[in-house]
C-alpha cells in the first residue's frame, strides 16, 4: 500500500509541479506573484474542451490548442494588468492580479454555469494499468508523469541552449542591467508568461481528463497550493519547485492514505507546510537568500 | 470617476423604484402570495433554480384550474445565494413586504437552519423541501418538512445491504458536513445492530476530486461494498476512481446521487451502483406521470428529485389553503394534518414530530440509466 500511496503522491505532484513551475519564472523575471494563474489552468482546461467539442479536434490536438490558448491569455494578463503597473508598489500588481482572477472565474460562471460537466469524449479511455497484483496506476496519470517529464526536459533545454532561454536567464538575474545589454524585456516577459500559462494549461487539462470534471473554480486551489510549492522550492528555484511539488503531492497522499481524524484539514497541509518553511527558511528549500525588497 | 458615481446613483434610484413598487402591492388584492427561498445564484444555483421552478408549475396548475376559492396563488421568489444572512434577509422581506401566507424552504442546512425560528416566530407557516438537518423542524407547529431526515436513508440502506445483498464487510466515505454524518450514523447504529461490520470509515470534503489515495485505503481493508454518503459530483469521482483503483465491490448511495449528471461524470463506472432516495420519473402514478410530462413540456429535462420534493412542498400548501385559508394559524394546522397526499414523493403524512411519513425508494444504475427497485416505509 505504501508504493501504491507514493506513486499516487508523485502523479498528483507532477500536476502542482506543471502549475507551479510558470509561476516560479515569472517570479523570476518580473518579481511578482502572479495570482491569476489559477484561473489560467482553468482555461487551459475549458479551451481543450472546447476544441474536442466544437472545433472536433482529436485529444493531443485539443491539448495543444488549450495549451496555445492558455499561453495567449497568459500574455494578455501580462499586458493588461501588470504591464501598466510595473514598477508601482509589489502590493498592486498581485492585487490586480487577484482581480483578473476574480474576472475571469465569473466571466466562466457565466457562461458555461458553476456545475461541473464532464470532459467530452475523446476515445482515450481512462484505464488502470497494473505494475504488479496490487500497485496499478491509471494510464492518464502516466500520461502526466510523462508529459510533465517531457515538459521540464524541454524547458531546460529551453533555458540552456536557446538565445531566448539565455535572455530571460538573464532578465532574472538582473531586468536593468539585461535591458542595457540589449535584451527585449517586454517580449521576454512575454514569452515567460506564455510558456508558464501553456505548461498550466497542459496541467488543467490533463487532471479534467482524468477526473472527468471541469468547472470554473477548479483553478483556485490548485492556483494556491502551487504558491506553496513555489516557496517551498525557493521563489524563483526551478529544480526546487520539482522537488516541492514532488514533496506535496507525496505528503498529500500519504497523509490521507494513512491518518484519519486529522486536525487539519488535507487541503490545508499546504498552507501548513507554506507558513513552516517561511518560519524556518524563508528562502525555501533551492532558493538564493532573500536580497532586498 | 463622477460619471461612474453618477451612474451608480441612478441604479441605485432606480432599484429603490422597484422595490417601492412591489411592497405597495403586498397584501390584500385578489391573489394569495406564497413566498420561495433558496439558491437562484451561486455555486448551488441548479438546485434552487429547479427547485424554485417546480413550485411555480404546482402554482401554475392550480391557478389553471381556477385558483384557490376564486383567489389566484402567486410565488414571490427570493435568492438567498445558499448563504445564511441571505436567506434571512429574504425572508424578511418575504414576511414584511409581501405578506406571503406561507413559505416553502428551497433551500440547503445553513440557510434553512438559520430561517426556521424566525419564520417560527412570525407565525408564518413553512415547509421544507429538501433540507435534511434534523434541527429544521424542531422549533415547533410552523415548520413541517416533505423530505425525510438523514437517519432515515442510513437505516434503510443498512437493512438493503445487510438483509437483501447479505453484506458482511461494508466500507463506507462520507462528506464531512451534518448531510454526511447523521446519514452515516444511522447506517453504522443499524448495520452493527444487524450483524455486519464496517471495514473502514473516512469522510471527504465537498468539492474533494482525487480520491485515489483514501480509495488506496479503503482497498487495503478488503470490504465486499462501498457506501458513499454524498452527492453526485464526489460521488461519481469515488466510483470512476474506484474501478480504476481496481476496487469492485457492490457500490451504495444517497440521494446526493439521483442526478443526471452522476451518470454523466461517472460515466460506464455507474453501472450497478444502488441508492437511496425519494422520487423516480418513470413512477406509473398519475400525479407523477403528469409532474413529469408538464415539466418536460416547461423545461426539455426530465425533472430530478429536488423539483419533485419542491413540487410536493408547493402541494402540501396549496391542499391545506384549499381546506382552509389564508389566515396563518389554520394553515399551520392543517399542514400539519396533511394524510395520505398523493404527492410526486409516494403518499405525505406528517407525524407528530413535523417529519413526513413516506416511503424510501431504492434505484440503481442499469444501462446508463436509473432504474426502480423496490420501496418500503422506514419510521
Amino acid at each position: 500500500m505504501l508504493a501504491q500511496q507514493l506513486l499516487n503522491g508523485i502523479a498528483l505532484g507532477f500536476t502542482y509541479i506543471l502549475i507551479a513551475v510558470g509561476l516560479t519564472m515569472i517570479y523570476g523575471v518580473l518579481k511578482l506573484l502572479h495570482f491569476a494563474h489559477g484561473v489560467i489552468y482553468t482555461v487551459g482546461a475549458f479551451s481543450a474542451m472546447i476544441g474536442i467539442l466544437y472545433l472536433n479536434m482529436n485529444f493531443i490536438v485539443a491539448i495543444l490548442f488549450g495549451m496555445i490558448i492558455a499561453g495567449i491569455a497568459g500574455v494578455l494578463v501580462e499586458r493588461l494588468a501588470y504591464r501598466p503597473l510595473r514598477g508601482t508598489h509589489p502590493i498592486t500588481t498581485l492585487i490586480s492580479g487577484v482581480g483578473i482572477a476574480i474576472f475571469v472565474e465569473s466571466l466562466f460562471q457565466a457562461i458555461f454555469t458553476s456545475d461541473p460537466r464532464g470532459f467530452p469524449a475523446t476515445g482515450m479511455k481512462v484505464e488502470p494499468i497494473h505494475i504488479t497484483s496490487s500497485i496499478s496506476l491509471t494510464n492518464s496519470k502516466l500520461y502526466i508523469i510523462i508529459v510533465g517529464l517531457v515538459c521540464l526536459l524541454l524547458l531546460y533545454a529551453f533555458l540552456k541552449w536557446t538565445k531566448m532561454g539565455v535572455a530571460i536567464q538573464a532578465v532574472s538575474q538582473d531586468m536593468r542591467a539585461a535591458s542595457l545589454m540589449g535584451v527585449n524585456v517586454n517580449q521576454v516577459v512575454a514569452v515567460t508568461f506564455f510558456i508558464g500559462s501553456a505548461l498550466a494549461a497542459l496541467a488543467g487539462a490533463f487532471v479534467a481528463y482524468d477526473f472527468n470534471s471541469l468547472f470554473p473554480t477548479m483553478g483556485s486551489i490548485p492556483g494556491l497550493k502551487a504558491f506553496c510549492v513555489v516557496v517551498l522550492g525557493g521563489l524563483g528555484s526551478i529544480p526546487g519547485t520539482i522537488i516541492g511539488g514532488l514533496i506535496l503531492g507525496i505528503v498529500e497522499s500519504l497523509s490521507e492514505g494513512y491518518l484519519t481524524g486529522m486536525v487539519i484539514d488535507k487541503d490545508a497541509i499546504a498552507f501548513v507546510i507554506l507558513i513552516l518553511i517561511l518560519l524556518l527558511k524563508p528562502s525555501g528549500l533551492f532558493g538564493k537568500q532573500v536580497e532586498k525588497v | 470617476m463622477r460619471k461612474f458615481t453618477t451612474a451608480i446613483i441612478l441604479v441605485l434610484m432606480a432599484s429603490l423604484m422597484v422595490v417601492g413598487c412591489s411592497s405597495g402591492q403586498g397584501g390584500g388584492g385578489d391573489t394569495i402570495k406564497i413566498g420561495w427561498f433558496g439558491p437562484l445564484t451561486g455555486p448551488t444555483s441548479t438546485d434552487g433554480i429547479h427547485s424554485r421552478d417546480a413550485a411555480q408549475l404546482a402554482i401554475d396548475q392550480v391557478n389553471k384550474q381556477g385558483g384557490v376559492k376564486g383567489k389566484k396563488l402567486e410565488l414571490v421568489a427570493e435568492d438567498d445565494q445558499g448563504k445564511p444572512e441571505e436567506a434571512l434577509k429574504a425572508v424578511q422581506k418575504l414576511i414584511n413586504n409581501d405578506r406571503v401566507v406561507a413559505l416553502i424552504d428551497g433551500a440547503y442546512s445553513g440557510p434553512s437552519k438559520t430561517v426556521a425560528p424566525k419564520v417560527q416566530k412570525a407565525k408564518i407557516p413553512m415547509v421544507a423541501a429538501y433540507v435534511v438537518h434534523p434541527d429544521v423542524t424542531k422549533g415547533g407547529d410552523y415548520v413541517n418538512r416533505v423530505i425525510y431526515t438523514g437517519p432515515v436513508q442510513g437505516k434503510a440502506m443498512a437493512d438493503y445491504a445487510v438483509n437483501d445483498l447479505k453484506k458482511k464487510n461494508i466500507a463506507v466515505l462520507y462528506v464531512d458536513i451534518d448531510y454526511g454524518k447523521s446519514i452515516y450514523g444511522a447506517f453504522k447504529e443499524e448495520v452493527q445492530k444487524l450483524g455486519s461490520k464496517i471495514a473502514i470509515d473516512r469522510p471527504f470534503n465537498m468539492g474533494d476530486k482525487n480520491f485515489s489515495s483514501l480509495l488506496t485505503a479503503v482497498k487495503a481493508k478488503n470490504p465486499d461494498a462501498l457506501y458513499v454518503v454524498g452527492y453526485y459530483n464526489e460521488a461519481s469521482a469515488i466510483v470512476k476512481q474506484a474501478k480504476e483503483t481496481g476496487l469492485n465491490v457492490q457500490f451504495l448511495g444517497v440521494d446526493g446521487f439521483d442526478s443526471p449528471k452522476y451518470l454523466e461524470l461517472g460515466q460506464q463506472n455507474t453501472e450497478g451502483s444502488t441508492f437511496t432516495t425519494s422520487f423516480y420519473g418513470s413512477d406509473p402514478r398519475e400525479v407523477v406521470q403528469q409532474f413529469v410530462k408538464e415539466w418536460k413540456a416547461k423545461h426539455q429535462s426530465e425533472p430530478d428529485m429536488l423539483s419533485s420534493q419542491s413540487y410536493d412542498a408547493a402541494k402540501v400548501i396549496i391542499e391545506a389553503l384549499k381546506k382552509t385559508g389564508p389566515d396563518s394559524k389554520a394553515l399551520a394546522k392543517a399542514i400539519n394534518e396533511t394524510k395520505d397526499l398523493e404527492g410526486t414523493s409516494g403518499k405525505i403524512t406528517f407525524g407528530p414530530d413535523h417529519e413526513v411519513i413516506k416511503p424510501v425508494i431504492f434505484m440503481t444504475v442499469h444501462d446508463g440509466k436509473f432504474q426502480f427497485v423496490k420501496s418500503k416505509i422506514y419510521k
